[in-house]
């Protein structure tokens, strides 16, 4: 249960003299549900197209345990077909060489799409769906999922978090997911990894994150020494966003320390990053 | 009628809020001793949350009693007295500090505070 | 996936056969409507072979074009297969239709001639699987389609130009340096001198490492730039293709086999070696060379101690009469043509004369037979302009009658041939038509008409018929194997066979002394050919008409019975040059050794 997926050492990927994965070095464990979130451009693609082994390390290692490339499901923004089959066609196409005995046909029902349609007549959103059904009809090991759910309206992505839940209960998946925030993703992701400028600046469980970002408000400026990742200037004062934050910190000190939920972390995070660059 | 529900943009934690809420309608009875409980899997496709959050509350409240858990049937609600009355207590006194944290922000002194609180009760 | 391949492959193909038939069609049409002449094979044979050019390129620059054009490429990376079980999956339905359709055209041919076609390796030409391999490995590149193809094209002619590098190479190391370099692309084997292998081992040898390093490259290839795929695929290529063109320069320099050696033996036992450039003389296991002289068949004539031939300039038309002095070795000119006119190759000796044509022009070389004739007077230098005569003569004979001399010939006349008659001082004379070639022996000309052999003599008078005597003309060879010199006329037989079954049924022989005819018993030889010769008629016999043939015995005629000259105990030879008959005696060729035996019996020349 406890066992490695996937395990990072030192990974290196260039585009050309760019570095876009610097030195990465983590590993992923079967049945985790990870969100990886960053700024665009941070590396956020790239490092996922490398665990799906769409690019390979130009330095370091990426190295699997138990799994066989049949078991790999993967959906890059570029949503990556052959667009000339039609959807049947390519779901025989997929099923024939990724070995799946049935394919599951409930949520490609539930939109009604017709099935003798060609896949370049699809809107982003019905690929999207239509290319995540094919992944999750693999009884995937590990899933790669790249941007593509805000492509998916409200209700089929109800439908499609449910049959996500579905594949983590019943065979242990992996799911990795690419996203901005939490929005699309919802509730489901336990580990966020935050992103940026190729290298991993947050790498934790979602609790861990809950209890050790908090922030800080107040009118005047904070003396004590405390670890501000990210400060915002708002016309009633600032506000500090600290991590990790440790309760001695604020102890007999008269400062107003609040809780943030997740997606206010992500986003001091990236502002954090943001401010850095200009400065 | 049962009203579980979990917020993401919370900074509670996941399954603190789901053991709260499902502690909620157990002790308000919406849920009743000796009732099953959702299975894992159709609870957190209820919830949209991952499974493991669901099993690691339902596994705490089974160690806490709450909950009785047999292999093939699901969890069934099994709740003694004393550890109702134990929640209550905790419940309540959650409240209260978040009570205390809002009136400190508006510059309540104690005394204030306590003033407006028995005026309040005494309304209604 | 394998289906996949498949069903694009055909595709593909359908589409470009269907574009070469229509255009093949529309040629035929618009030459049936300007009434003009479609000779359907010639155009058919051309544009084929560039049909499969232009698909050998395209079959293979196109490896990934319907994946790039639809959006699969990331997908099929993705695919539950490694990168070299890809690359296998996409080239091999393509190089099979590559084979079916080079293969089935070469089918096509040999089904339309009439004579026995081989399909030889070296016929097939394995330029276009080069090609292929060539344009696959510049497959992955997803630069423009035009850049691919001119990078494909320059690549190619790399290709050509190192192939025929090392071709060239090794013919120098043979030849010397006087072999011109030359760029072919289609027949590096026939203009350099090798024999079995030179095309597949270049082309295996060169084209191998572009596939070997696309298979390599491919291995690190994702969806980034192509120029990781390069710099693996240049890493491995260099080395590889630099190891195989040292690798084809040892190995053709193993097999040299020159097609374009002639030897020559003279009647005491000399043996000329002729190379396309220079001309050797083998003793006691030396060679020495002889410059400016070209003993060859039926250009050469021997007389008294010199050795007279018409020796051409190397590569070029341009020839003239020299002689060859066996005791000092030295070379002279006895005849050089005026410009703009060139000798033709055969040349005749009769005693002290020869006698050669000579045309006026380029333009009839090759064209029309024959020339001018001149007699040269070797012992006088004196030159007679005898006739111009431009037909594709031959002379059987020269009769001496009242102390001048009658030179006999016949060229081709409507469907039979015409014999004739021409002397010193220019007159021509039509003697009779024979359908065989005539054959003058023992004073006497022997010719065939209307299914009798007719004998005759030459005297003051003329040209009598002595006796005529009915016989099947297919059962006789002529083949005249003194060739051109004129002095051998002593014969008193001349064989032939009669043919049954593929077998030989009966020897027949005419005797020239009663001028009559009989036959005898084969005994146990079944098939060969006869070659009549200076020491006089002798039967070849072999084991199989097929490739390689089983050369046996060599009989000897004597009278109406056969004697064994030699048992060769089953040497075999190749329809092309192992076995070699010369004017006085013949070669073996086995591998790099060649062995020489002199008539009257056959023995083995040794150095």
């Amino acid at each position: 249960m406890d066992k490695n997926l996937i395990e990072i050492n030192g990974l290196n990927i260039y585009y050309g003299k760019k570095r876009a994965i610097k030195d990465v070095t983590l590993n992923f464990k079967k049945g985790e549900t990870v969100l990886i979130a960053g700024r665009n451009g941070a590396g956020k693609s790239t490092f996922l197209r490398a665990l799906g082994q769409l690019i390979l390390p130009d330095n370091g290692s990426v190295n699997y345990f138990d799994l066989s490339k049949k078991k790999i499901g993967i959906i890059t923004d570029k949503m990556s077909m052959f667009e000339d089959l039609t959807l049947e066609g390519g779901i025989r196409f997929h099923s024939e060489i990724f070995g799946i005995d049935e394919f599951d046909h409930t949520i490609l029902d539930h939109l009604g799409m017709d099935m003798k349609r060609k896949i370049s007549a699809l809107s982003s959103g019905e690929r999207a769906i239509y290319h995540l059904s094919l992944l999750i009809s693999q009884k995937p090991e590990l899933l790669l999922i790249d941007e593509v759910f805000y492509l998916v309206d409200p209700y089929i992505r109800d439908i499609f978090i449910e049959t996500l839940i579905g594949l983590l209960d019943g065979s242990n998946t992996t799911i990795i997911m690419v996203n901005h925030t939490f929005a699309e993703t919802g509730k489901i992701p336990e580990r966020v990894i935050i992103m940026d400028e190729g290298e991993i600046i947050i790498d934790e469980e979602r609790e861990t994150l809950l209890s050790k970002v908090k922030k800080i408000s107040s009118d005047m400026p904070v003396t004590i020494d405390l670890p501000v990742f990210f400060t915002r200037n708002t016309p009633f004062g600032s506000e500090y966003f600290i991590f990790p934050f440790e309760k001695e910190m604020v102890k007999d000190k008269n400062l107003y320390v609040e809780d943030i939920g997740l997606n206010d972390i992500i986003k001091a995070f990236l502002g954090g990053r943001y401010v850095n660059k200009r400065d | 009628m049962i009203k579980l529900s979990v917020s993401e943009s919370s900074s509670i934690p996941l399954h603190l809020q789901l053991k709260q809420s499902i502690m909620l309608n157990i002790l308000s009875g919406k849920l009743e001793a000796g009732g099953k409980m959702p299975s894992i899997r159709s609870l957190a496709k209820i919830l949209k949350v991952n499974p493991n959050t669901v099993a690691k509350v339902y596994y705490n409240l089974e160690e806490e009693g709450v909950l009785d858990g047999k292999a093939g049937s699901g969890f069934t609600i099994k709740m003694t007295r004393g550890k109702l009355d134990g929640y209550k207590k905790l419940l309540i006194e959650g409240e209260i500090k978040d009570l205390l944290g809002s009136a400190v922000k508006l510059g309540f002194s104690k005394v204030e505070l306590m003033e407006l609180i028995g005026r309040t009760i005494e309304n209604g | 996936m394998l289906i996949k391949e498949i069903k694009d492959t055909l595709i593909h193909t359908g589409f470009m056969l269907g574009t070469f038939v229509l255009f093949l069609a529309g040629l035929y049409i618009s030459f049936s409507i300007t009434g003009d002449d479609f000779d359907i094979s010639a155009y058919f044979q051309f544009f084929y072979q560039l049909f499969i050019f232009i698909f050998s390129f395209f079959m293979g620059i196109s490896l990934f074009s319907s994946e790039i054009r639809n959006n699969g490429f990331e997908y099929l990376l993705t695919l539950p297969l490694s990168r070299t079980k890809l690359l296998i999956f996409k080239i091999v339905p393509r190089l099979i239709m590559l084979i079916i359709l080079y293969g089935g055209y070469m089918v096509i041919l040999a089904l339309s001639t009439t004579k026995p076609f081989l399909i030889t390796p070296e016929l097939f030409n394995s330029l276009y699987f080069s090609l292929f391999f060539i344009s696959t490995s510049l497959s992955v590149l997803r630069g423009n389609f035009v850049a691919n193809s001119l990078v494909t094209m320059m690549l190619f002619l790399v290709y050509i130009v190192a192939a025929n590098l090392v071709a060239w190479m090794v013919a120098v190391k043979y030849y010397g340096v006087q072999v011109g370099f030359r760029l072919s692309v289609f027949t590096i084997d026939a203009i350099y001198p090798f024999s079995k292998g030179v095309v597949p081992v270049l082309a295996g040898l060169l084209s191998l490492p572009f596939i070997a390093s696309l298979f390599y490259g491919f291995k690190k290839y994702d969806i980034r730039s192509s120029k990781r795929y390069l710099k693996r695929f240049i890493t491995l290529f260099i080395p590889l293709f630099l190891t195989g063109i040292v690798l084809s320069y040892i190995l053709l320099n193993k097999n040299i086999q020159p097609n374009y050696e002639s030897y020559y033996i003279t009647k005491e036992g000399m043996v000329f070696k002729n190379s396309m450039v220079k001309t050797f003389l083998l003793e006691n296991g030396k060679e020495t060379e002889i410059e400016g002289f070209f003993p060859f068949w039926f250009r050469s004539y021997e007389w008294k101690d010199s050795i007279c031939s018409i020796t051409f300039k190397k590569g070029s038309y341009e020839g003239k009469v020299v002689r060859f002095n066996k005791r000092d070795r030295r070379v002279e000119d006895l005849y050089v043509p005026g410009e703009n006119k060139f000798l033709s190759g055969w040349m005749y000796g009769y005693k002290e004369h020869l006698l050669f044509t000579e045309k006026s022009g380029k333009r009839h070389l090759n064209r029309k037979g024959g020339g001018e004739l001149i007699l040269l007077n070797t012992e006088t230098a004196e030159i007679t302009r005898v006739k111009s005569l431009y037909k594709f003569v031959r002379f059987c004979g020269v009769a001496e009658v009242d102390n001048k001399r009658i030179w006999i010939g016949s060229y081709i006349n409507k469907g039979g041939l015409s014999v004739f008659t021409v002397d010193e001082t220019g007159k021509f004379q039509s003697i009779v038509r024979s359908s065989l070639g005539p054959v003058y022996s023992n004073g006497i000309l022997v010719t065939y008409n209307k299914g009798h052999f007719e004998f005759g003599k030459f005297s003051g008078s003329g040209y009598d018929i002595l006796k005529r005597l009915k016989a099947e003309r297919s059962d006789f060879y002529n083949h005249n194997f003194s060739g051109n010199d004129l002095n051998k006329s002593d014969f008193k037989y001349l064989y032939g066979r009669k043919y049954k079954d593929e077998k030989i049924e009966k020897f027949v022989m005419l005797d020239l002394n009663n001028l009559s005819i009989s036959t005898f018993d084969p005994g146990d030889i079944k098939r060969g050919f006869i070659r009549r010769g200076p020491y006089g008629s002798a039967y070849f016999t072999k084991f199989s008409n097929n490739d390689p043939v089983e050369l046996d015995k060599i009989y000897k005629f004597e009278g109406n019975s056969l004697v064994l000259l030699k048992d060769f105990k089953g040497v075999k030879y190749s329809l092309r040059n192992d076995f070699r008959h010369l004017k006085n005696g013949f070669i073996i060729r086995e591998g790099k050794k060649v062995r020489f035996y002199i008539y009257p019996d056959l023995k083995e020349l040794k150095f």
